[in-house]
């Protein structure tokens, strides 16, 4: 029996009446009273000059209130370093903002937007990295654009790099560590090429992204967004506008990373309420949605890695060049978290030259997605080293399983200093995964195929993600015990994967009383203490742990004061159900409305200090199916592994893992991403019905298989966080499955779709 | 005097008038904006807005179908159930599907769920036992990006006691 009454249990979701009766609110089902509706006139060119704007007729319309240009607009800039502005007469992509119009219904805005008269001189688009960084290239932005950040100047359409997770550090975009030439030289073997995931995948969720802003006077303006955490919208957008933000995230309709700070488009809509004077809401379309809004991070990866016979790397050397698009809203942040991510798992090589560049394009700009930088580039560069292991005929389990980092060991973080992995050591739970999901006796070698059954070719492929996130940043929280009842005070909001209701959980745990009296405030930064968000896997260390030591400090304070009233010491007491009581004698007892009556708190604060130095690790086992014939691929069946130290609350967790299917994870290997007209640069799958997800009847068997080492971290019951990364292995398991399945390593693109499958298979 | 629409919702009549003037119903709006943005039934979603991924499922006449591509004023006449008609009027009472949701945790961050329970309300209308297949070839036209699909279809048998 488990010593806990709720932790390691399933429990209902405290908000799950409210969603599943639709009482639920969304922030589109919010009513702001007297908000004018915005729509934005968006860009069918790639890359144009606006040379007229005539807006006269969109404003006559009645109804209309306000229609805002890169003539009227405020001069504010958001990305790293500040790059896009809020509109310009310089487009950049494909629905690039022109107008936007401010309405009192949205019928109107829609009518008003097509009276707007643009007369455009198109320029030359460039949607390649290696394009875009040539000399004459179209400049996505130029000289008078202004971008610098220490030192660094935009340059051949490459942005500054670092970003605010440096601090006053320098940025952190490349690794060089030993010789890597002289060591590259002494290889057995050098696997080396070029792979491309830049495909761009939408990570988007069902609910468009939502702003509505209103100014309360100069110096204040408040947002409701579908943002992850009020905190990464708010921190970042008023430094833009020089205003403090008061940012309120309502129940998120999913998000995956990709709604954690809206920074366009909330700079864009508290813009326009700021022109239209007025409150203004902002419901993207989906078309919007998929076609500019800030999509997942793309890249190619040029390079080489050289091995000894045993599996030691001697060196990893290349490019890695990450197309931007018009914007970049983290991806220097991407880059540094990524470089991280490759360092975890191939952390024992002897010597590194990996360089980033961050590169404008005119595709549409980049946000935030779970995998952040990590999943993107391991989609390339451990596909070039399946080459490498193929020479040395190197089980890839036993690769991973020498080179991962271990207990001890070093690896650099996003700020680029380095951090030791205190005490974690995933190779027992990488040897029992392997040994559930019958590793050894499907693999049988690189290009083999571990069975056909007539034109159905079956491989196995594996590899892993980790990241040093899950502790990070510092946390608070409070809670209040009123009367008989708890309140907790936390900026978390919830976006899907529960963590609202595993607060209570952990909170009823520690003051032992019945999960129903838990009450969470909504995620407003004017209510809650400071919390980044819900990133990197965090909200498990330091939502759960910062609301955790709130309560341990508001017992303490219930006791103290109970003890004063019942005449002993606070150590002779604890409290159940809302009952002070005696340990020694529990029919001595008060209730907590004796301590603490009407109109009385009983206030604990708590607080993580953030550090770098939990890393979490998932790892994917897959086995797929190629049909030979027609080229379609399909994941047949996975098995995802990690250990988690304490599991909170079960479902939720394993949802997290089955998750890595969605947001553009585990299926951009073989399923998803967006197509682009070479010729208009238009995205031709900005809706719903030709941008592909896996339906109901599409869904392999997922195994999970967990350990629970108790490892020591802020988490008051030694739980670690895996929920971003679940997706990140995915991809280049899958694509090592397929490899192994068709009998040849010969894919270098994203995804492998049935006619790049027949390609490499010389049928078309 | 305008034409108007009566479209009957959850039970209730609501009436309108018809035309393009501010409050009025135009001949082209669909039931998803109506019931969303005229009658406040906020449960019913607008996601794809083109019929692709059922957030706005709701049941006309027993059937679920998409409120995005429906035209209101065909919907005269008709019995309009959303998710906020599902449970009992008088008692409040949970629909069996929604306690299953509930208790089968089929759902994350809950935005397509109450177009995945007027699908599945209308597969058991039609079928009250369908096999694990039928439902996920019903539910087909639900997406869902979290990827609850697996415990939606624990929820659908906690319904249904069917194991296979």
């Amino acid at each position: 029996m488990s010593e806990y009454r709720y932790i390691g249990k399933p429990t209902r979701r405290i908000d799950g009446t409210g969603i599943v009766t639709g009482r639920t609110k969304y922030s589109d089902d919010l009513i702001i009273p007297n908000a004018l509706y915005l729509r934005v006139l968006r860009s069918p060119h790639a890359h144009a000059e606006i040379v007229s704007i005539d807006t006269s007729k969109a404003e006559a319309l009645p109804g209309v209130r306000s229609v805002m240009t890169y003539k009227n607009a405020p001069a504010w800039k958001t990305g790293m370093p500040a790059h896009r502005p809020v509109m310009d007469h310089h487009i950049r992509c494909v629905g690039d903002t022109v107008a936007t119009v401010a309405a009192v219904t949205d019928a109107i805005a829609q009518k008003a937007l097509k009276l707007i008269e643009v007369e455009y001189e198109v320029l030359t688009p460039v949607f390649d990295v290696e394009e875009a960084i040539k000399d004459g290239a179209p400049e996505i932005y130029r000289a008078e654009d202004h971008i610098e950040s220490k030192g660094y100047v935009y340059d051949h359409n490459q942005l500054p790099p670092g970003s605010y997770f440096e601090g006053e550090d320098p940025p952190f975009y490349y690794i060089r560590e030993g010789n890597a030439d002289e060591e590259l030289a002494k290889s057995d073997v050098i696997c080396e090429g070029k792979v491309s995931y830049d495909n761009p995948g939408f990570p988007g969720a069902p609910e468009t992204p939502f702003v509505a802003a209103q100014w309360e006077d100069e110096g204040h303006v408040t947002v409701w967004c579908s943002a992850q955490g009020p905190n990464m919208l708010a921190k970042p957008l008023g430094l833009t506008i020089g205003a403090r933000v008061r940012a309120i995230s309502s129940n998120v309709g999913g998000s995956y990373g990709n709604k954690d700070s809206l920074a366009y488009p909330a700079m864009l809509t508290v813009a326009a309420a700021k022109v239209a004077k007025a409150p203004v809401r902002y419901s993207m379309t989906k078309e919007e949605h998929l076609l500019c809004y800030e999509r997942r991070f793309t890249n190619k990866f040029i390079g080489k890695i050289g091995l000894m016979k045993d599996g030691t790397i001697t060196g990893i050397k290349g490019d890695w060049l990450v197309n931007t698009g018009i914007g970049s809203e983290l991806s220097q942040g991407q880059v540094a978290e990524g470089l991280g991510e490759v360092y975890l798992p191939l952390n024992e090589a002897k010597s590194w030259d990996l360089t980033a560049k961050v590169i404008c394009t005119n595709r549409q700009p980049v946000g935030i997605a779970r995998g952040f930088g990590g999943q993107e580039l391991k989609a390339c560069l451990f596909h070039i080293l399946n080459k490498g292991l193929k020479e040395i005929d190197m089980d890839p389990v036993a690769f991973f399983r020498k080179n991962f980092c271990k207990p001890g060991h070093e690896y650099y973080w996003r700020n680029g200093h380095k951090y030791s992995n205190p005490q974690i050591d995933y190779r027992p739970v990488m040897d029992e995964a392997a040994e559930k999901f019958g590793w050894k006796d499907k693999w049988k070698g690189w290009c083999v195929p571990t069975r056909v059954e007539g034109n159905k070719a079956y491989g196995v492929g594996f590899s892993l993600h980790s990241s040093g996130d899950p502790a990070s940043d510092e946390t608070f929280a409070y809670v209040r015990i009123e009367n008989d009842q708890v309140t907790v005070h936390t900026a978390v909001p919830e976006e899907g994967n529960g963590q609202k209701s595993s607060i209570a959980k952990v909170v009823a745990e520690i003051l032992n009383v019945p999960m129903e009296v838990v009450t969470l405030t909504a995620s407003d930064n004017h209510n809650a203490p400071q919390d980044f968000g819900l990133a990197g896997s965090r909200g498990t260390i330091t939502g759960q742990g910062s609301a955790a030591a709130a309560a341990f400090a508001a017992k303490k304070k219930l006791l103290e004061e109970a003890a004063e009233k019942m005449g002993c010491t606070p150590e002779e007491l604890d409290t159940k159900d809302m009952m002070v009581f005696k340990k020694a004698d529990p029919s001595v007892a008060l209730p907590w409305i004796a301590i603490c009556p009407i109109y009385y708190s009983i206030t604990g604060t708590g607080a993580v200090e953030g550090d770098f130095g939990h890393i979490n690790c998932v790892m994917t086992f897959v086995e797929v199916s190629a049909d030979l014939e027609t080229g379609l691929v399909k994941v047949e069946n996975i098995l995802s592994a990690s250990d988690v130290g304490q599991v909170i609350s079960p479902i939720e967790l394993k949802m997290q893992f089955e998750g890595g299917f969605g947001s553009a994870g585990i299926d951009t290997a073989q399923l998803e991403g967006h197509i682009l007209d070479p010729v208009t640069g238009r995205t031709m799958t900005a809706n719903m019905i030709d941008y592909k997800w896996r339906p109901f009847n599409e869904l392999p068997p997922v195994d999970i298989y967990l350990k629970e080492s108790k490892w020591d971290s802020p988490h008051p019951f030694g739980a670690i966080g895996i929920g971003e990364i679940t997706g990140a292995p995915g991809i280049p398991a899958v694509y090592m499955a397929i490899e192994n399945a068709i009998g040849r390593q010969c894919l270098d693109q994203y995804p492998a779709t049935p006619d790049v499958i027949l390609k490499a298979l010389g049928k078309n | 005097m305008s034409e108007t629409l009566t479209l009957n919702v959850n039970g209730f009549d609501y009436t309108y008038s018809v035309g393009d003037l501010p409050g009025q119903i135009p001949e082209n709006e669909f039931l998803l904006d109506t019931i969303r943005y005229r009658i406040g039934l906020t449960g019913t979603k607008k996601s794809c807005d083109e019929g692709a991924c059922g957030c706005c499922a709701v049941m006309i006449d027993g059937k679920a179908v998409a409120s995005c591509m429906t035209l209101s004023s065909e919907c005269e006449g008709k019995q309009i159930i959303t998710i906020e008609g599902l449970a009992d009027p008088v008692t409040g009472e949970l629909d069996p599907i929604q306690e299953a949701f509930l208790e089968e945790h089929a759902f994350q961050c809950g935005f397509c769920t109450p177009g995945i329970i007027m699908a599945v309300k209308s597969i058991l209308n039609e079928n009250p036992n369908p096999t694990e297949e039928e439902v996920k070839e019903g539910l087909s036209g639900n997406f869902c990006r979290c990827i609850s699909h697996y415990q939606v279809l624990e929820a659908v048998k906690h319904v249904t006691g069917r194991n296979a």
